[in-house]
């Protein structure tokens, strides 16, 4: 999509200026600063200083009238200055800004996880994903199957029922695609740049050109992909998407609860795998274009998302020209949409895509969920997977 | 050296709060408390929700300090926030006893042939059609002015999404502010 189509809309901008932005109610600001003092901030231990170590810190009366606020209480650490009060000149007060020399500025990348922790992933991996076998679910075409499901089976269950097994119990094994994915986040979060790049197939590394290019994204992987190495997940679920001549791709679904950007989430992320030759690496840069969640709405960060009904049909928008893109619902089914029973693949008209449409039968059962919806690119170079957590009334 | 918080860029201040500073945080949190508020009003369409939703995630945002990037852009960290914020706020309304669907409620459903649509009721009732993701796209980037990467950042989701999201919500809004006002 080009920038045409995001350029500021100047009827939506028009009627949205209608709206007015209301003040806060009385007492807004001293309820947040009660809450403050009840659970005060962590300073930091790290990070570049960008002020002098000794400053004076100035609060000057705020300008924005329209605010009946009251003003936010002082922390005990700046006694005796007063807080920010919208409205009222407050005396200057010196801000000391000692450093305190215990505090070792540490980049963050340069912090190496515990190998206890990386330790305990595998382990807890290698119970948690007993994943294997390939259960057929849908043969397209009359042919062999290229789309199955993989199911949280023993392995030795899996072993004997598997016709094209992609899949060991074993996250140690290079043809495991959750311990390819295990490998890769616990490397991203360790800040280990040259264990994450070789964890990364060719499309991926393409995607950002150079070993250099990867490492300047360091910090960002770190906090979001790398996330993930900090404890193991609760669940790890295998899908796979397609398989030919030049390898298989299939998605690890993690789903677990994680920090990112200072949030505690519930959440579900989805990677896809390339498995070339017994080799399995992490392929999430390759994609084949923009998946868009409609039904459950898509939500980011800290997982949650208004409820979805028992009755409600599952959506998301594909790219126009995708074929055959797949959805499951937690570790059920793997259905083509518009092919399975229950799908529709349909094109929109007021926008370019395609809306992939699930409506389990029976409906969706109330709790926690796991949406997993991917498809590959006609050259099968590149693909787009994406998973989400959503609650079910 | 000497300084005012209120003069001093973001960037600064953030760090500032990072290492501990408080009055550096409070002076961000006045700083970008306008458009904070415009975003949660405008998705939650209450001020009593608004409110509740801006509590909750400057809470967050001051607890979380510590783990805020440093040179990174405070106020997309707290737009994030605050969208997560609203989000939780819209989730909690779906749970109560009696809750409706939709936190805005729509036009069409209030009594009374008497009543009389100003455009604003108008405005309101357009947004009320969109789902929540669609809804913060046009706040973002049409409301508030954020180009569609900005509010992807913002999102956590990919540019590419927010396009597709504003679209779809514009042709929504568009349709739906023709056939109340035209």
């Amino acid at each position: 999509m080009t920038d045409d189509h995001v350029a500021p809309d100047p009827l939506v901008r028009a009627a949205l200026q209608l709206l007015p932005v209301p003040p806060h109610e009385d007492g807004f600001w001293l309820a947040l600063g009660a809450g403050m003092d009840a659970a005060p901030a962590r300073a930091a231990t790290g990070g570049h200083r960008l002020h002098p170590l000794t400053a004076t810190v100035i609060a000057t009366a705020d300008t924005d009238t329209t605010d009946s606020a009251a003003g936010v209480s002082a922390s005990p650490a700046a006694e005796p200055r007063e807080a920010l009060l919208p409205g009222r000149a407050i005396e200057p007060a010196p801000v000391d800004l000692v450093p305190d020399t215990t505090l070792a500025l540490v980049p963050p990348g340069l912090r190496r996880r515990s190998n206890a922790v990386l330790s305990a992933v595998a382990v807890a991996a290698a119970v948690l994903v007993v994943v294997a076998g390939t259960t057929l679910v849908r043969q397209r075409g009359g042919g062999p199957t290229d789309v199955a499901t993989l199911v949280g089976v023993d392995a030795d269950a899996a072993a004997s029922s598997s016709t094209t097994p992609v899949v060991v119990s074993d996250p140690s094994d290079p043809a495991s695609p959750t311990g390819a994915v295990l490998r890769w986040v616990a490397a991203l979060g360790a800040g280990d740049i040259d264990a994450a790049w070789a964890a990364m197939a060719q499309g991926s590394r393409a995607h950002f050109g150079s070993k250099a290019t990867f490492a300047e994204e360091r910090t960002g992987l770190a906090e979001g992909y790398g996330a993930w190495s900090a404890a193991p997940p609760d669940a790890m679920v295998v899908t796979p998407v397609s398989a030919s001549g030049d390898g298989q791709l299939v998605v690890v679904t993690l789903v677990g609860t994680i920090d990112q950007e200072g949030q505690r989430q519930h959440r579900a992320d989805a990677f896809p795998v390339r498995i070339v030759d017994g080799q399995a690496s992490v392929e999430p840069f390759a994609v084949a274009g923009e998946l868009d969640f409609l039904v459950p709405e898509d939500v980011p960060a800290d997982g949650t998302r208004p409820l979805v009904g028992r009755d409600d049909e599952l959506a998301v928008v594909v790219p126009r020209g995708v074929v055959a893109p797949i959805i499951r619902l937690d570790d059920g089914d793997t259905l083509v949409c518009g092919d399975a029973e229950g799908t529709e693949l349909t094109e929109l008209t007021d926008a370019p895509g395609q809306r992939c449409s699930y409506h389990p039968e029976g409906g969706i059962e109330a709790g926690d969920r796991v949406l997993t919806v991917a498809f590959v690119s006609a050259d099968g170079a590149g693909i787009s997977a994406a998973s989400v957590v959503f609650e079910a009334a | 050296m000497s300084s005012s918080v209120t003069s001093l860029p973001d960037v600064e201040l953030a760090e500032l709060a990072r290492l501990g500073d408080r009055l550096a945080f409070e002076a961000l949190l006045q700083r970008h408390d306008q458009r904070m508020r415009g975003l949660s009003y405008r998705l939650l369409a209450d001020r009593h929700g608004m409110d509740d939703a801006l509590q909750e995630a400057y809470l967050k945002a001051y607890r979380g300090l510590h783990r805020f990037k440093p040179g990174s852009d405070f106020g997309t960290w707290l737009y994030r926030i605050t969208y997560n914020a609203c989000i939780d706020e819209l989730r909690k309304r779906k749970r109560s006893p009696g809750a409706t669907t939709d936190p805005i409620d729509p036009i069409s459903a209030r009594p009374g042939p008497e009543r009389v649509v100003t455009a604003e009721e108008t405005v309101r009732e357009a947004l009320a059609t969109l789902p929540v993701s669609q809804r913060v796209a046009v706040v973002l980037v049409d409301g508030e002015g954020f180009d569609h990467r900005e509010a992807a950042e913002i999102l956590g989701v990919a540019p590419g999404t927010v396009a597709s999201r504003l679209h779809r919500a514009r042709a929504a809004v568009r349709r739906a502010l023709g056939e109340d006002l035209g």
